[in-house]
């Protein structure tokens, strides 16, 4: 399979993933949303040297993956584009802020040593509660979500059309590099001269695909706003999830568990 | 009731791709559109169905095809696409079934309602909750149609309905056409399927009309078909 049929596979299984039917998946989405932008915002709000509080807020995705029935190496695999720049933004950190922060022993952490830990892992928590949020709520009916929020109905459609979209100029670049790659043995990757044909042939088909799909979707009825799937009445336990994961996110980001913990156990 | 009144529609000035067309559909009828590539059958569809705007008049059930009428006029026609792949956008078989009716202001409930029964007249309810890019030719262009029953058409055309099917796909195709009792225009290359299917042929040429009569008289008349680039149909060639 090249790299583009893969990717649009991808896609697919994440379609997929959405379509399950575990507890986490049958939640409310504006709960999940919300919890979701909360956690980011909280995991973002971290002090830079606060790594011990920030360990604790691992335990809401992993405990949800399992919910969701998803594997974590699943959610590495498909962010492994991703997660390099994430890591890499406080990369520079140790060089900056050399000042010893604390000891293992004889061993001085730098400030930026933790900094930059401490960065890596807002990111990563990050991208695993976007991940998760994707894969276990249907695009369509996350747009119905952010409707509800009064996200305005033009970005709610530009949103799920690009979604759409990306699987048609994948499908159709997929196309045209396997038909060059058969008639070009022995090359990788395309030539340079190709480049530039290749490219606008690839704009002219997926326009007229698309247009094809356009058609197809004016003929039954749309009128620039999606009849998305009406979401779920929430329930008790939807609200419960809310509340209860936003009420943990606050007591992890107000107090130091590990800390507190480790005063207990040590009696300090 | 389908009617055109001297349509004709040019890409290029001056290269008209279909000239001066007059014939009338009438309800319940099945018509076949055939012609060589290149003859104005995809063009003729879209003028009906109002994606394309043309000199003349169409109406449908006295309606004419127009912007201010788009929307009834699209209720009234369900189109079933050439590439099931493009018909089928959503990522679910029901999800693609119940977006028509949702446009049209049906609960979803209602519309998944609708979808069950159409499913099951087509025995396809096993299809329902499966995601479009799993389903096989077959299986996407049997979907095709069912995404276009759900909307309770009263007209349907239908653009190469067989092409790329097995043989037995391709007589599960012929049999759902054959079953639904709405007004048909199905344009196809497939003779032998037309002649299954319809009882009634427009032969075009060249963006007009060349022949318009019987599917049994027209299909069999090897000087006109030849002379419009066609060939009889398979069985009924010695």
């Amino acid at each position: 399979m090249d790299k583009l049929a893969k990717a649009q596979h991808e896609l697919r299984q994440m379609d997929e993933l959405a379509a399950g039917s575990s507890a986490f998946h049958r939640l409310h989405p504006l709960s999940k949303l919300a919890v979701t932008v909360f956690y980011i915002a909280l995991v973002v709000s971290f002090p830079k040297y606060d790594l011990t509080g920030l360990v604790v807020m691992l335990l809401y995705p992993v405990l949800a993956f399992q919910l969701a029935g998803l594997r974590i190496r699943d959610c590495f695999y498909k962010l492994r584009v991703v997660l390099p720049l994430v890591c890499a933004v406080g990369l520079a950190n140790p060089f900056f802020d050399r000042a010893p922060y604390l000891y293992f022993g004889s061993v001085a952490v730098s400030g930026g040593g933790i900094s930059m830990l401490t960065l890596m892992m807002k990111g990563v928590f990050s991208l695993m509660v976007s991940f998760l949020l994707i894969a276990t709520t249907r695009i369509d009916v996350l747009c119905a979500a952010l409707r509800q929020l009064h996200v305005p109905q033009l970005i709610t459609s530009l949103l799920l059309l690009t979604y759409r979209y990306i699987t048609v100029l994948l499908g159709e670049a997929s196309a045209m590099t396997t038909a060059y790659r058969l008639r070009a043995p022995g090359q990788k990757g395309l030539h340079i001269s190709a480049w530039g044909s290749f490219l606008g042939q690839l704009l002219l088909r997926s326009m007229d695909r698309a247009q094809q799909l356009y058609g197809s979707m004016l003929l039954r009825g749309y009128r620039g706003e999606f009849p998305y799937c009406a979401p779920p009445k929430a329930r008790i336990h939807d609200v419960l999830f809310f509340v209860c994961s936003i009420a943990a996110f606050i007591l992890a980001r107000a107090v130091n568990i590990p800390q507190v913990l480790g005063a207990l156990v040590t009696g300090g | 009731m389908i009617e055109f009144f001297h349509v004709s529609f040019c890409y290029e000035p001056g290269v008209p791709a279909v000239h001066d067309l007059r014939f009338t559909i009438h309800d319940g009828e099945s018509v076949g559109l055939i012609g060589a590539n290149g003859a104005g059958k995809s063009t003729l569809m879209q003028l009906l169905l109002g994606l394309l705007a043309g000199e003349g008049a169409i109406t449908v059930d006295s309606l004419a095809v127009g912007k201010k009428n788009l929307a009834a006029i699209r209720q009234k026609i369900g189109f079933v696409l050439q590439d099931a792949d493009n018909q089928m956008f959503m990522p679910t078989v029901l999800d693609d079934m119940v977006f028509g009716p949702c446009n049209y202001g049906l609960s979803r409930v209602e519309a998944e309602r609708r979808a069950d029964e159409v499913l099951a007249r087509l025995n396809l309810s096993h299809l329902k909750n499966r995601c479009n890019h799993k389903l096989s030719g077959g299986e996407k262009r049997m979907a095709a149609i069912a995404t276009i029953l759900v909307m309770e058409p009263s007209i349907i055309v239908m653009d190469e309905p067989t092409t790329a099917l097995d043989p037995v796909n391709r007589r599960a195709v012929i049999h759902a056409i054959n079953d639904l009792p709405q007004t048909k225009l199905i344009a196809s290359h497939d003779l032998d399927m037309i002649l299954d299917t319809c009882t009634r042929v427009i032969v075009l040429s060249h963006g007009e009309i060349a022949a318009d009569g019987p599917a049994q008289t027209i299909l069999r008349d090897q000087a006109l078909l030849e002379a419009n680039r066609l060939e009889l149909p398979l069985r009924l060639q010695k």
